[in-house]
This record gives C-alpha cells, sequence and structure tokens, in this order.
C-alpha cells in the first residue's frame, strides 16, 4: 500500500498492471490517450498501438485467447467502431476489459469535454443478445479499484467487461492509496493446447450449429444466466440516506460528485455497477415518492430504471459537457414545480 | 488395406464432408494446407488456425488444432494478438479475399507494415461466394458477377505490390498447380515474418457460372492455361504465379 | 488400355458428385450414374483423381504401397 498522486487515467494503466494485464492494444483517442502513454513504458505489458479500434479489440482477444489479460481503452466513436467485436468477444466467451472514457458525442462532438452518452450502447451496441458487466466509478480511487474488479469480473464470465469513465474523472488528479485488492487468476486454457474451435457463430461443443434454434436458445440462456450468476458477486453502489426526503436522487459517474452537493435536500442512490442495474435499488426506491436521475445525456439511464421500477422517474439532463451546480439546481427546481 | 491419408489427421475428419459446394476449391486448399503442415512436421499443439467469414473462413474449424473463427475481416489483427501475447506459436490465417483484402484490407496493410510473424494463406476465389456472387476485391476487369452485370470495370487490388512494399513474403498459385501451391505454402510457413500466399481458387457455383464454366474442372482447366510458373521473378505479372520472397 | 496398378476407394459419404475426376482422369476410369460415382477398374495409379478431389473422398492404393504419383 503507499499513497500516490495520479491522474484518473494513469490509475486505470496501474491497476491493470496490478490485475495482471500482459497485453494492452489500442488506438489514441481524447480523452482516453493518456492510458496508452502510461503503459508505453512498462515492461510488464505488450503494448500495441493498432491503425484503428477494431484492430485494437480483435488484437486483445487473439492475445486474451492465447491465455493472457488483456484490455483496450478507448472513447465513444471509438467505442461505437468496437462494437461488432464486443458481441462475438459474449458468443466466443473471452475475458477482456474495455475502457470507454466517454467525452461528447455524438460523432466526433466535443472530444475534451466529458459526456455519459455511452451507456445505452455499452448495453445494447452491438447486434444480437448479449449481457454485459459494466462498471461506473467516479473517482480515481475507484478506478483503481473497479479496474482490477473488471478484470476479476472478466475472468469469471469469461466475457468482456466495460469500464466506463468520463473525460473529467479520467482526467481528475487525486491522492489514492493502492490497496493490493484480489486478483482472479485465468481459468481458461490457452490456445495451442487442445483442439477447441472459438467461433462467433452459434455453436455447441467447438462446432458451429447454424440451424438449430435450441442450440441458440441454450447458448442465450447460458449467457444470461452466466452473467447473472458473476455479477451478484459486484452488487455495487453508493447510497447516501436523507431522512428527511422523499425524493431520490440518482446519479453515477462524474454526475454523481455534482450530486454529492444536494444530499441536505435529497437522498442519493449512486450505482457503481450500472450494468446489470443493481437489484437493490428496487428495494430502495419503494421508500421514495419520487425519483430523478441526472445524467449527461437525454435519460439514457433514466430509461433503464424506468423499467426496472416500472414507475415513472424524472430527469435532470446535463448536456455539453459542462457540469453547472446552477444547471441542476434549475433543473431540480423546474421538477419540483411540475414542469 | 486402406492406405491412410496420414496429412488429414490435421483435420477433425468426423466433420467431413465439408459444406461447400460440389466443385469448390476451398477443399483443395485445405487438403494443401494439411499436406503442408505434415511435411514441416508442425506440432498440433502449438500451431493455431484464424479465419474470418465467408466459405473461405470456414476453413478454421475444421483442423484438428485449437482455431479462431473471427468477425468479418478481422482474422489478422486477431492473428496478431495471439502472435504477439505467446510468441511460441505457429499462427495461420486461412480466409478469402474478401475478407482479407476487402473488409480486412486496411489490417493487412497494417500487419505487413508491423511484419508480424503470422503466415497468411489467402483462398482468392475473386468473389463473395457465400452471400450469392457479389464482385471481390481480386475480380477481374471485365468479370461478370452478380453486382457487375455487365462486366467489372474497378482494377483487382494489387496485393503483390501492397505486400512486396513493406517487404514481405509474397507467393501466388493456383488449386491447379498443386505441386507450386504446396510450395507456396511451405514456403509462407517457414517464412519468419509476415508471409502472403495467394491461392486462386474456383468458386463454380457463384462465379464459374456465371462466367461460362460448367464445373470445377473446366475452371481448373482455366487456370492451367492461363497461368505460367516463373519463380525467378521479382515481380509477377498477372498471368504468372510464383514465389518473390 | 494401361494395364491396372491402382485400386480406387471412394468415401461416398464424402463425395460430392463434383466431376472433377472423371474429367481429370486420362484413361476415364470414373463415371457418375444414378447420383454415384463408379470407378470402372481401369486405375493406372496416377494420383490425380486423389489430389484434385477438393472432398478427400478418394484414396487410390498402388500395387507397390508407394503413393508416389506416376504422371
Amino acid at each position: 500500500m503507499a499513497k500516490i498522486l495520479l491522474q484518473g487515467n494513469q490509475a486505470i494503466a496501474l491497476a491493470a498492471i496490478k490485475a495482471g494485464m500482459k497485453f494492452f492494444a489500442g488506438y489514441p483517442i481524447t480523452p482516453a490517450s493518456e492510458i496508452l502513454h502510461e503503459l508505453t513504458n512498462k515492461k510488464e505489458v505488450k503494448v500495441l498501438q493498432m491503425e484503428d479500434e477494431i484492430a485494437s479489440v480483435n488484437a486483445i482477444i487473439g492475445a486474451s485467447l492465447a491465455g493472457v489479460k488483456s484490455m483496450t481503452a478507448t472513447s465513444g466513436p471509438g467505442f461505437s467502431l468496437m462494437q461488432e467485436s464486443i458481441g462475438y468477444a459474449h458468443m466466443m466467451e473471452v475475458p477482456l476489459v474495455i475502457v470507454n472514457v466517454q467525452r461528447v458525442g455524438p460523432s466526433t462532438g466535443m472530444p475534451t469535454f466529458p459526456a455519459q452518452g455511452d451507456i445505452l450502447q455499452c448495453k445494447y451496441g452491438s447486434h444480437g443478445d448479449y449481457f454485459p458487466i459494466v462498471f461506473y466509478p467516479n473517482s480515481v480511487d475507484e478506478l483503481y479499484k473497479y479496474t482490477i474488479t473488471a478484470f476479476n469480473a472478466a475472468e469469471e464470465s469469461l466475457s468482456p467487461v466495460i469500464l466506463l469513465s468520463d473525460g473529467y474523472v479520467g482526467h481528475l488528479y487525486e491522492t489514492i492509496e493502492t490497496v493490493d485488492y484480489p486478483v482472479s487468476e485465468r481459468a481458461m486454457a490457452p490456445l495451442g493446447t487442445s483442439n477447441r474451435h472459438f467461433t462467433g457463430l452459434t455453436h455447441e461443443d467447438s462446432k458451429p450449429a447454424t440451424s438449430n434454434p435450441e442450440v441458440h436458445k441454450k447458448l442465450i440462456k447460458h449467457l444470461e444466466t452466466k452473467q447473472k450468476k458473476v455479477s451478484k458477486k459486484y452488487n455495487d453502489y453508493e447510497y447516501i440516506e436523507n431522512n428527511s426526503s422523499d425524493t431520490l436522487l440518482i446519479a453515477y459517474g462524474a454526475m454523481s460528485r455534482a450530486s454529492y452537493n444536494f444530499k441536505d435536500d435529497y437522498s442519493i442512490f449512486r450505482p457503481i455497477r450500472i450494468f446489470p442495474i443493481v437489484e437493490k435499488i428496487k428495494e430502495i426506491a419503494k421508500k421514495y415518492k419520487e425519483i430523478i436521475v441526472m445524467e449527461m445525456n437525454t435519460g439514457q439511464y433514466k430509461s433503464e430504471v424506468e423499467k426496472l421500477l416500472h414507475r415513472e422517474v424524472k430527469l435532470v439532463p446535463i448536456l455539453g459537457g459542462k457540469i453547472d451546480l446552477q444547471d441542476i439546481w434549475g433543473g431540480l427546481r423546474r421538477l419540483k414545480r411540475g414542469k | 488395406m486402406t492406405r491412410k491419408l496420414t496429412y488429414l489427421n490435421y483435420l477433425k475428419q468426423d466433420l467431413l464432408p465439408t459444406q461447400w459446394c460440389p466443385g469448390c476449391g476451398n477443399g483443395i486448399v485445405l487438403k494443401l494446407a494439411c499436406q503442408s503442415l505434415e511435411e514441416l512436421n508442425f506440432p498440433k499443439k502449438g500451431t493455431v488456425v484464424v479465419s474470418g467469414i465467408g466459405c473461405a473462413g470456414r476453413s478454421a474449424g475444421f483442423f484438428n488444432l485449437d482455431s479462431v473463427h473471427t468477425a468479418h475481416g478481422r482474422a489478422i489483427p486477431v492473428a496478431e494478438g495471439i502472435k504477439l501475447a505467446n510468441e511460441k506459436l505457429n499462427v495461420i490465417v486461412i480466409s478469402g479475399d474478401g475478407d482479407l483484402l476487402g473488409i480486412g484490407g486496411n489490417h493487412l496493410l497494417h500487419a505487413s507494415r508491423r511484419n508480424t510473424d503470422i503466415s497468411i494463406i489467402c483462398i482468392a476465389n475473386a468473389i463473395y461466394g457465400m452471400t450469392g456472387g457479389q464482385y471481390s476485391p481480386t475480380t477481374e476487369l471485365g468479370s461478370k458477377t452478380l453486382t457487375t452485370p455487365s462486366g467489372n470495370t474497378d482494377t483487382p487490388i494489387d496485393v503483390q505490390a501492397l505486400i512486396k512494399a513493406h517487404n514481405c513474403f509474397y507467393a501466388r498459385s493456383t488449386t491447379y498447380h498443386l505441386k507450386h501451391a504446396m510450395k507456396c505454402m511451405v514456403e509462407a510457413l517457414k517464412h519468419r515474418g509476415l508471409s502472403f500466399a495467394e491461392i486462386k481458387t474456383q468458386c463454380i457455383t457463384n462465379d464459374g457460372r456465371r462466367r461460362g464454366f460448367k464445373n470445377g474442372y473446366e475452371m481448373l482447366m482455366y487456370y492451367k492455361d492461363n497461368y505460367k510458373i516463373n519463380n525467378n521473378s521479382n515481380e509477377l505479372k498477372h498471368n504468372e504465379i510464383g514465389i518473390v520472397g | 488400355m494401361a494395364k491396372k496398378k491402382g485400386t480406387v476407394h471412394i468415401d461416398h459419404n464424402r463425395c460430392k458428385l463434383c466431376g472433377i475426376c472423371v474429367s481429370i482422369c486420362p484413361v476415364q476410369n470414373y463415371k457418375i450414374n444414378q447420383h454415384k460415382l463408379k470407378e470402372l477398374g481401369k486405375c493406372i495409379a496416377c494420383m490425380q483423381c486423389e489430389r484434385y478431389c477438393p472432398d478427400m473422398a478418394l484414396i487410390i492404393d498402388t500395387k507397390d504401397g508407394k503413393d508416389t504419383p506416376t504422371g
């Protein structure tokens, strides 16, 4: 354990090494590039700067299959390019960690400003049914912790796990304590030791089965059960209860840091494992007359929470990459007045 | 007693017959690849085959080795990841021209620039066979396909120039010239650094028939008549096959 | 007519009747009859069919047990 001043992106890089990562492939993109920079000089890690994000994610799929823990890091535009291969990795059950340091979109948007516009892309970005585990810490300390957690969850679930961050938390400097968190080891045998066939086709026992609906149903069920089982280990959230309030504020990532300013008037719930949504929220929500999600998009997590709770959830959207307490106050007041 | 084809031990023989059409050349390439592996005595443990999507992409699944069937066009970066994560492995990519040169073209460009030690066997049938016969990056000028009904007007990709520009290994052969094709593959597998063996392969169902061929045999004869072996040149003309090292 | 030197083994499960062997055989040893590949006992063990068969359905046994092609 040591005290150390780190930037959010640096913390991800150092924690990844701590988690046993041996292979990193990436493509430069603001605001995630520092992860690539930080790793470049580390002798424990093979670092590749690829020609694009598609190549990056596929290279780490190959490296992970070859037996080493692997990671890539990007921002929204690169994350969009990776989507096909993320579904592919779910289908083949390859453990990976994909870091997405979000910036304002759509498209090139505002590269140096933070946003939270990739929430639904994490869950629904690739085609077909898959069940990702997504963590979204809100401090440098937590980025360190949850990078290791993400690696553990990936190894345990044999699937790509997404670590979300944003331009704000990613570029934030904080002093942290580098705790020795437990690390899950690789269980899957590496390539070159057997005669397995890894395929993105619907398959059973290493053999493609592209015309049997029963095999496909079984496979999807397996992916879903596996995710449920592993995510149970990581029911991570923060709940600040305010007994005098009848309203629950839900915020995560950069926005949750702003939400702490309102704890005198509201209760605050901050999911850390944002997908699958922490079930505890159902129980907590019952106590409150009103639920408000504040996030840096036009209601992506709100719609997911609504779907889970089967009740109306209100929204304070903060767009354009600037978190201004006045804006948030204004939004909350408008909701109070019923507008 | 029936002689055993020992090179078939590199295949999962219970998966045969392949799902490819009658007369398809992919089977010939698959067989040649096994023969090359046998000739070089590649260990089954320690060798990995990677493929992309399409008819050719299905090849990987037949090998009795650890194999990876990647997303469309992504065989090369996956293979690079495997090789760089464990340099002891022999990593072989077997995929089609549409996969390696079309959708995955950028990866080939950069993998050859990096000169990663992988061997690429390209089943170049000049057509997107699995999707019904659309023209591919290696379709010849004037060739009639589903999407070029009055003849292809786009210049076929000069993959030789692309590979040679980065001083990597390039060889070209056809499924008619079996011994030559096998030599190309053996040399490609032996080469340290990136090697690319382009094997012209017949697709009778979705390419040959549109161009007036009656069966796979006629396409093989077309290769016989149209390609001349030239192993002593630094640059192959479009109707030559050979190894340019 | 060339003297018979080879014994043909056809794996009918693998054979897709593509006809490459029928055309490539220098002594017309094959024909496809009623959706089945037939061998006519004229094999000279040139091995062309075995080498070109895309489906690995043919094995030719030579009298002397060697698999080196004669042509």
